[in-house]
């Protein structure tokens, strides 16, 4: 007997049909699966046969060919087990009145018969209905993922045996229903707050603009100083994903298998804070199935490079590509994927390799050539990708004298939202809608300085020293710093303000 | 073409015997020696050209402080500003090979006192020289420099650009007629005009053997101020000016040590033309030394937001500098 049951697997953050055939015939018992399965499939075939005995059915002593069509491309993980352990039974006529055409399929299977989550239910399912299938059997511990696909029709399963029984009569079984996704109710949940940060004035001020105008930022400052503190409470002030961003860093999460079962969506923006030990593939995915990396992990939030001259210069230079695309490009042998990748960098470094530099405290014990090398280690293309480079305060908690309680992280976020509406209004039909993005085209546009304030740009590079890639940088913070005070011209003080925040362009360090 | 007078004439050519002495004595009998002072037309013709003007012994325009040398110059060619001679002046002098710390404290001495107002005069050489003329240009302040050859010439190559800036902006001065190469005997001759007319001698940085101690001599013996940076006790580009401290020199640290000296007020922090709040902060800082932010707010009550402004606005403005971790101090060129 033969028996055909559809189910997907997932090439890169698509999901990919695969048929899958099982055939039964006499001759010497055994089982071959064909069709290019991974260790992973192949390995299904003692689970599925435990699973099948162990869910009280008979596991047929008959020659059994497993077929995963199409044949030509390569399959990976356990999702298939359900599925084959289904064909199987229906091939085998144990199961007589199976009505399963217009399901897809989808499941780990355990010894003992239950079915076990797996990844990347979210964006199979959404793939699955562009294909125009709308019905689902999925693992019960993938349900909160799965009621976030408008639309579908899903059957959460625990068992092999529930499984069985939803095919031979769907009467008892209702589909989960589907949730909408609310923002506020959900979000906020970040733990942080930057009423927890005390002082820091400029490092504050400095994420707060960064922030607004989608520009990525670098702290400078003693380690102690808070600068992951405060880098972890980027978040906090950022506005709330939408729906549509909420889904599309959710499909990533669910693919890299970090989801949490228990919520479902991503609903927070995430932070990801790599080791600086990580590696290429580590930073921007990849692995025999070019899994994503962590720059895709936090897309559409924060990718946090605590210590960054330690990393790899190799690793950093590798960031590049996401930072001006937004996607990351993964090739691999068997297949290449292209991964989401636009989030908000934040970096924090020592002023020097023993961190002293500079305190009034503390010794540094750094020669100069030590601190200059410590400090070129950061590229200068890279750099020309951090529009605000912003000196944390080096200072002791008993040295702080600032006793006023700090603004919390709301008060901020209602300034961001309002200069992300003036730049939306203005980006209106363009790809890139913050400042961080204008192009040439823009800033002859949007930026056009008065003489005051060209005075004051063109001061600042006689009287501090500023390299010539700080010209633009420098102008599109202003434009934000005016954005967030309502201003449609950007006067004297905003540029005087911007060119506070190009430390390491001032050559501080010779 | 400008008229010369015939005695004008005569001290052109008087100007161009290389022996000092006998070069005064030829001036003080000028008419008597060149009968034929139509030979000095051609001299006159080559000044034109190069836009060289001349003042000699006999005008009226002719520099007094000039005139109390023992053998005062018959006639002094320039281009530029001649009134700049009437100004205060400072000579700043020091080694053409200079170490960097030299020529951060030439520079800094310079523009600080061309801020208040001060010429700086120095001898368009490299090193030291340089950086003092840079140094007062940068602070939009006068400057003299005195060279040891023609006018026409320049000398060093590197410096053209610079010596075409003095000419524009300050004055540059000779008691060489054009044409006149720049050989070893002329510098300690150049060197006693450097110290006559100004009211001290800053050394910045010399040598051993270095003609920045000729000048420091000259000033001595012309009772002027002799003023000195100390220097680093194990570099050998110092051992000339440590040496002079230790016998003669005034060892002076900041701006506000010479402004004393050239009968000046040293007001410590310099807080002409800030506003109220600004003075505060400068004063609060002056008490601390180096201090953050957060220190200057609670000290001055100012609130945190309007202080980072200001300090922001100071910053620009080259009074306050700031440092790793948002420390400021005041700026060297304001005490």
């Amino acid at each position: 007997m033969l028996s055909k049951i559809k189910s997907y697997t997932l090439e890169g953050l698509m999901g990919l049909g695969v048929d899958i055939e099982i055939d039964i015939n006499a001759g010497l018992p055994g089982y071959e699966t064909v069709g290019l399965p991974d260790a992973a499939v192949k390995e299904s075939r003692e689970r599925v046969r435990a699973a099948i005995k162990n869910s009280g059915f008979k596991y047929p002593t008959k020659r059994i060919t497993v077929n995963l069509a199409p044949a030509d491309s390569k399959k990976e993980g356990a999702l298939f087990d359900l599925p084959i352990a289904l064909g199987i039974l229906i091939a085998g006529d144990q199961l007589l009145k199976a009505q399963y055409k217009d399901l897809t399929i989808l499941g780990e299977l355990s010894l003992d018969g239950t079915v076990r989550p797996v990844n990347g239910i979210m964006p199979i399912l959404i793939s699955a209905m562009q294909e125009g299938r709308t019905k689902f059997v999925i693992p019960l511990g993938n349900q909160k993922e799965a009621s976030y696909v408008e639309g579908a029709e899903v059957y959460p399963v625990a068992t092999l045996r529930e499984a069985c029984m939803l095919l031979c009569d769907r009467t008892g079984f209702i589909p989960i229903p589907t949730k909408k996704f609310t923002p506020t109710a959900e979000s906020n949940k970040y733990g942080v707050d930057f009423a927890d940060v005390k002082g820091q004035f400029f490092a504050r001020r400095a994420i707060e603009i960064a922030v607004a105008g989608g520009h990525n930022i670098l702290m400078i400052g003693p380690p102690g100083a808070g600068k992951t503190l405060m880098a972890k409470c980027v978040p906090t002030i950022m506005p709330d994903m939408t729906f549509e961003e909420a889904i599309e860093v959710t499909k990533i999460h669910s693919v890299a298998g970090i989801l949490d079962a228990n919520k479902g969506i991503v609903s927070t923006r995430p932070f990801r804070a790599p080791h600086h030990t990580a590696t290429i593939p580590a930073l921007t995915g990849g692995g025999t199935f070019a899994r994503p990396g962590e720059v895709s992990l936090a897309h559409n939030g924060v990718l946090f490079l605590d210590e960054a001259p330690e990393y790899q210069r190799r690793t950093l230079e590798a960031l590049r590509q996401p930072l001006e695309d937004g996607v990351v490009t993964v090739s691999r042998a068997r297949l290449t994927a292209e991964y989401p990748a636009r989030f908000m960098l934040v970096a924090g470094m020592n002023p020097c390799p023993c961190g002293n530099f500079g305190s009034m405290t503390r010794e540094c014990r750094c020669t100069p050539s030590e601190i200059r090398r410590y400090v070129n280690k950061l590229s200068g293309p890279l750099l020309d990708r951090i529009d605000l480079h912003v000196e944390v305060d080096g200072i002791s908690y008993d040295e702080l004298q600032d006793e006023t309680p700090s603004e919390d992280s709301a008060a901020i976020k209602a300034r961001v939202e309002a200069a992300r509406a003036i730049q939306r209004e203005r980006f209106e039909g363009k790809r890139n809608h913050t400042n961080s993005g204008m192009d040439n085209n823009d800033l002859r546009k949007y930026c056009r300085l008065d003489g005051p304030g060209d005075r004051v740009l063109r001061e600042a590079y006689e009287r501090l020293n500023l390299t010539a890639r700080a010209g633009t940088r420098i102008i599109k913070v202003a434009r934000t710093i005016a954005d967030l005070e309502g201003a449609s011209q950007i006067k004297a003080e905003h540029v005087a303000e911007a060119v506070q925040y190009r430390s390491l362009d001032r050559k501080y360090w010779e | 073409m400008k008229e010369y007078q015939a005695y004008q004439k005569a001290f052109i050519l008087a100007s161009f015997e290389t022996d000092l002495k006998k070069r005064c004595y030829l001036a003080d009998n000028a008419l008597a020696n060149f009968r034929r002072t139509s030979e000095a037309d051609k001299v006159i013709a080559k000044m034109e050209k190069y836009g060289i003007s001349v003042i000699t012994s006999e005008d009226d325009e002719y520099p007094g402080r000039l005139q109390q040398l023992n053998y005062a110059p018959p006639a002094l060619y320039y281009k530029g500003n001649l009134d700049l001679l009437k100004t205060d002046c400072v000579t700043i002098v020091g080694s053409r090979r200079a170490s960097r710390y030299g020529v951060e404290a030439a520079e800094y001495f310079a523009s600080g006192l061309a801020e208040r107002g001060i010429t700086i005069v120095s001898g368009l050489a490299m090193g030291i020289d340089a950086a003092a003329h840079r140094g007062a240009l940068k602070s939009k302040g006068n400057t003299i420099a005195i060279m040891a050859c023609g006018l026409d010439r320049v000398y060093p190559q590197e410096n053209a650009e610079l010596m075409e800036e003095i000419a524009q902006k300050g004055l540059l001065l000779s008691e060489y007629p054009p044409g006149t190469p720049p050989l070893a005997f002329r510098f300690p001759e150049r060197n006693r005009i450097m110290a006559t007319i100004s009211k001290g001698v800053l050394v910045a940085e010399a040598g051993k053997k270095s003609g920045a101690l000729i000048t420091a001599d000259c000033a001595l013996e012309m009772g002027k101020e002799l003023w000195v940076v100390p220097g680093n006790i194990f570099s050998r580009s110092c051992e000339g000016s440590n040496e002079l401290l230790k016998e003669c020199g005034r060892l002076v640290t900041r701006i506000g040590d010479i402004i004393a000296d050239t009968g000046g007020e040293d007001d410590g922090v310099n807080l002409v033309g800030l506003t109220e709040n600004e003075k505060l902060v400068l004063e609060a800082i002056d008490r601390e030394g180096t201090a953050h932010y957060s220190r200057l707010a609670q000290d001055t009550g100012i609130s945190i937001p309007d202080i980072a402004k200001l300090l922001m606005k100071l910053e620009l403005n080259g009074i306050v500098k700031r440092h790793t971790g948002n420390y400021y101090s005041i700026a060297k060129n304001r005490h």
